[in-house]
């Protein structure tokens, strides 16, 4: 294996193809945009959003993912990997401002720091990783070229200069003697703090949070004459130090690994992604390694939830509801009806969401998932501007569809959200129905949500899920989905208690 | 050095919210009136009266800890009110002295803080001293646990050679040889952890060898007299090296400042209660210290218990009451309408409460179990918004009780419910009021509903006590209770109008 193209996030070693510059149709219906911000923006250093605009092609590069995650997941791993990037990110910090400084000494002394950090980060991932048994093939090449490279001449040599110079330098301690318009500049002997000798004799009167009136300076990186002239002083009572730092930049210049750089970029995209999971693990939203299969055309979901809504809620400490989904031998199509604002467009995104997830080799928002492994998806959502041309409004989806069914494979995924919903019933009913044939006949895979209940009667194809609703309190909306003929019942609304205050509520208030 | 007068292990929070219910105790139980009191006019010692008696006690051994401080401040008035002026004259003068430097360049210059903080701990330390001689003068007068330990730590914290070393410290910070600063280096070379360096004992020897730091001229650097870049640079790296000795010295000002604050804050409540006590016990009407049940008992015994908000009122003296409800955790009030019903609740959450700040109770002898908060829902007089209804209003109100209220409280009912008929009132009343008594609340309850009080009576006869306003037979109200069960058709006609405003 050739050293230039390691990569975390594609076995055969491929270039830059897993890079998509364009986010795809789709992403937009299925929420996957606000998804992706939500992750990508826990990683501020590097740009991961496009890592999640292409989709796998094969099972194969699948699973490579899906062991780098599984490796990723358990906390050693995910530390060791954490520390050395959050390194990586003081490195190249430290790298910029000594680009960015006008002073020599200074130049040289923000590029000794940075080459400290960046060897004291290599060996500590290095060491890390010794320690662990990796199981997956993306993390153990990494682990092979890191152990390769710790022991080279021209990582321990960087690794031992800067050591000895960040030492020799944090050993410098001097004194001003400020009078007047005069500031001399002295050797330090031992004196004695004054300011915590005053503090230590009030210390008696101590509060538990005393204010702090020290005044914030503004930080310059670059220093002004006088401190200029402090420290060529300095530099004239320690100049060993000095040279040696002066030689030390001159010999190290691009010092990073391409590997390790390249790694730190690509990681992040199971970084962030595993983050967001913990974060609403710990709102009792677990994620499950999907099962794909390429020949069995079945899908089986269950405690599968919406992950943008999911995000959504998570700011309020809350999670949304989950729920299952079920294709089994010959069923293609599930018509989602029932009452408004009943959680019905979330039903179809998550599904979505689920399977495009599933593509990209990662962990999917569901207790469990059988999946059918798709080779596109299509969305046709109602457009919502441009209200008063119904005429165009309905030609455009006409058109849209037909464009779908055009590109459409009996592998393909094709998600349908209020299709027609701005025409009478009546047309909606008869272009609904026209169109599920079709995609049937093509043998297609969808989630078609609609107010009109009979389309859920139309083919044998099709299962039917309605918006579950509890018959003691018909007002309140459950957001969970049941597999169960479309009755079009009416849902009346209840008189609750509205203050609470009976016996039983307010003991069960008491309780809480 | 903290006065814990309150506490005997912690300052009072004075930051903390009032209770969420305050607004509505002082005004069912018509507090307002006894912090005036206790106040004489004082607006200081109206705010801290009102905050520290809402915030109740909840352990027997605060209380006990507090009436022992209450009663020799009671027994020596005269040395408590000295030391309250003490306390108010350093917080009065500091502010005289920290006008000076400050001006509007002091937040961002070390120089300034430091020169106000030197300027504020020579008046304190002078302060201190004071204090301290008060303390010598005194402490032989006190052997409660809180004013014994106070005075104990006046005379031997504050001792002469303590006093001393803050003068020598306050002389230092004069600077007159120049200051002194060290550094080291920090990021990209820069100067970092400066801090102000004591030259010490051997500061002859120092000032020899930067004598001789200055004889090379190539370690020292002179700013040139117009040179106003190098200046502010000068002026800077001099603020960097005072500014951890300024924050201490400011920090250490602060500190003796908060402990005058705090001694001031503490002695308020007391100077409150002697003025109430002043006040009530110079028109004759008696006041005990209370003595709270062993934990786990549950009851209230009351002698000529009476409402002290309402005698501050009267010219005369007011009537009080006297009943046993030993084991219970519901009194149900019944009987003839402003027939002392709505005061002589008030009179029982008042005691209850000042017994948990500490104080004395308006009676000739209270005892009652420590509760962990008070909670009121009296019927209001007049509805300014009526856009909800007024029952609506009611039990939106008793809702939100019930997110504050928990086991162990006190809860007093006057006339809830009251604005609906008698059937629907009575059923929300006995669901609601069981289900409080289930949950561990005491209630007290208020009502006219017959068949409310009645159902108590029924069921519940074991944990309730039951309390009558009488009518005397030739009609003249008592407004003393007695004990005794609900009448039927008490005045029915008469309370349905008062509710309803016409007749049924």
């Amino acid at each position: 294996m050739t050293s230039g193209s390691l990569s975390v996030l594609q076995g055969r070693g491929g270039a830059e193809d897993h890079f998509g510059s364009e986010p795809p149709l789709f992403f937009g219906d299925l929420n996957l945009d606000q998804v992706v911000n939500g992750i990508s923006g826990r990683c501020s250093s590097h740009e991961v959003a496009p890592f999640f605009f292409h989709s796998l092609a094969s099972l194969g590069e699948i699973r490579y993912r899906q062991e780098v995650f599984r490796d990723l997941e358990r906390s050693e791993v995910f530390d060791a990997v954490s520390r050395f990037c959050s390194s990586m990110r003081v490195v190249m910090s430290d790298l910029e401002q000594s680009n960015k400084l006008y002073n020599l000494r200074q130049r040289q002394r923000w590029f000794i720091d940075s080459a400290g950090v960046y060897s004291k980060a290599v060996s500590a991932f290095d060491r890390d990783l010794r320690g662990i048994s990796l199981e997956s093939v993306g993390l153990k090449n990494i682990a092979d070229h890191l152990s390769r490279y710790v022991d080279s001449k021209d990582f321990t040599s960087l690794r031992s200069e800067a050591e000895k110079l960040q030492a020799e330098f944090s050993e410098v301690r001097y004194n001003l003697l400020i009078k007047a318009n005069k500031i001399t500049v002295t050797g330090f002997d031992g004196e004695e703090d004054f300011g915590s000798r005053v503090e230590e004799t009030f210390q008696r009167f101590a509060q538990v949070a005393g204010r702090d009136y020290r005044v914030k300076y503004a930080s310059w990186p670059d220093m002004n004459r006088v401190e200029e002239e402090i420290l060529e002083i300095v530099v004239r009572m320690h100049p060993g130090v000095f040279e040696a730092a002066a030689g030390f930049s001159a010999r190290h210049s691009g010092f990073i690994d391409n590997i390790l750089a390249t790694f730190d970029h690509e990681v992040q995209f199971y970084l962030a992604y595993i983050h967001q999971m913990r974060e609403l693990e710990r709102l009792g939203l677990g994620f499950c390694y999907p099962l794909l299969s390429g020949d069995k055309k079945e899908f089986y979901v269950s405690g599968g939830f919406d992950l943008a809504l999911a995000q959504k809620l998570a700011r309020e400490g809350k999670a949304p509801v989950r729920n299952d989904y079920e294709l089994g031998p010959g069923e293609r199509i599930i018509v989602v009806s029932g009452p408004n604002s009943g959680g019905k467009t979330t039903y179809a995104r998550a599904f979505g969401q689920i399977n495009y997830l599933a593509s990209l080799g990662c962990p999917v928002p569901a207790r469990r998932a059988e999946l059918f492994f798709c080779d596109q998806i299509f969305t046709h959502f109602e457009i919502e501007e441009d209200l008063d041309n119904l005429r165009g409004k309905l030609e455009d989806e006409l058109v849209r569809i037909h464009g779908i069914l055009g590109k459409a494979t009996g592998r393909s995924l094709i998600i349908m959200n209020e299709s027609f919903g701005s025409t009478a019933s009546g047309d909606a009913m008869i272009l609904g129905r026209a169109v599920l044939s079709q995609i049937a006949e093509l043998g297609a895979t969808c989630v078609c949500v609609t107010f009109i209940d009979e389309l859920s009667r139309i083919s044998q194809e099709i299962v039917s899920v309605v918006a579950k609703v509890l018959p003691d309190d018909p007002g309140v909306r459950t957001f969970e989905m049941e597999a169960r003929p479309a009755d079009g019942q009416a849902y009346a609304s209840a008189i609750s208690d509205k203050y609470g205050l009976s016996y039983e509520s307010v003991m069960g208030r008491m309780r809480k | 050095m903290r006065a814990f007068l309150l506490f005997e292990d912690r300052d009072f929070d004075q930051d903390a919210p009032s209770p969420a219910n305050s607004e509505s105790l002082a005004g069912d139980l018509e507090l307002e009136r006894l912090f005036e009191t206790m106040a004489r006019g004082d607006k200081y010692l109206l705010r801290v009266v009102r905050q520290v008696v809402l915030a109740s006690l909840s352990e027997s051994t605060e209380i006990a800890y507090r009436q022992g401080v209450l009663k020799e401040c009671i027994a020596r008035s005269e040395v408590a009110r000295e030391m309250y002026s003490l306390a108010e004259e350093a917080l009065t003068g500091i502010n005289k002295v920290s006008f000076l430097g400050v001006g509007f360049f002091s937040r961002e210059n070390p120089e300034l803080t430091l020169h106000r903080a030197v300027q504020q701990l020579r008046y304190l330390s002078e302060m201190l001293s004071r204090l301290r001689e008060f303390g010598v003068r005194n402490s032989a007068l006190f052997s409660s646990a809180g004013l014994a330990r106070f005075f104990e730590m006046l005379v031997t914290e504050l001792d002469p050679e303590y006093l001393g070393k803050i003068k020598e410290h306050l002389e230092q910070l004069r600077f007159r040889d120049g200051v002194l600063v060290g550094a080291e280096l920090g990021d990209g070379h820069k100067g970092a952890n400066y801090t102000i360096r004591t030259m010490g004992p051997a500061k002859q020897s120092w000032l020899k060898k930067a004598a001789q730091a200055l004889s090379r001229t190539s370690d020292v650097i002179v700013i040139p007299e117009r040179d106003e870049p190098g200046f502010r640079a000068l002026e800077e790296l001099r603020g960097r090296g005072i500014n951890s000795a300024a924050n201490a010295v400011a920090r250490s000002s602060d500190h003796v400042l908060s402990f005058f604050s705090a001694l001031r804050f503490e002695l308020a409540f007391y100077i409150g209660c002697l003025n109430l006590h002043e006040a009530l016990r110079g028109k004759g009407e008696p006041v005990c210290f209370p003595e709270p049940l062993r934990l786990g008992d549950v009851g209230m015994e009351a002698e000529g218990l009476y409402d002290a908000s309402l005698s501050l009122r009267l010219n005369g003296r007011c009537v009080g009451n006297s009943f046993n409800a030993d084991g219970k955790v519901l009194i149900v009030v019944t009987g003839v309408n402003r027939g002392g019903k709505s005061t002589f609740v008030r009179s029982v959450g008042q005691a209850q409460l000042m017994m948990q700040a500490g104080m004395y109770v308006a009676a000739n002898k209270f005892n009652t179990d420590v509760r962990n908060g008070v909670f009121t829902h009296f019927k209001r007089e007049e509805d300014k918004d009526m856009a909800g209804g007024k029952l609506e209003e009611e039990l939106s109100r008793m809702s939100g009780i019930v997110e504050q209220i928990s086991v162990g409280d006190l809860l007093i009912l006057n006339e809830s419910f009251a604005s609906t008929n008698e059937r629907e009132g009575s059923q929300i009343g006995r669901g609601f009021v069981t289900a409080m008594l289930d949950s561990g609340v005491k209630v007290f309850l208020v009502t006219h509903f017959y068949e409310l009080a009645s159902s108590f009576a029924r069921a519940d006869g074991e944990r309730a006590l039951f309390l009558r306003a009488n009518r005397e037979d030739d009609g003249a109200r008592s407004f003393r209770l007695v004990e005794g069960e609900a009448l039927s058709t008490v005045h029915g006609e008469d309370i349905y109008r008062e509710i309803f405003g016409s007749s049924p």
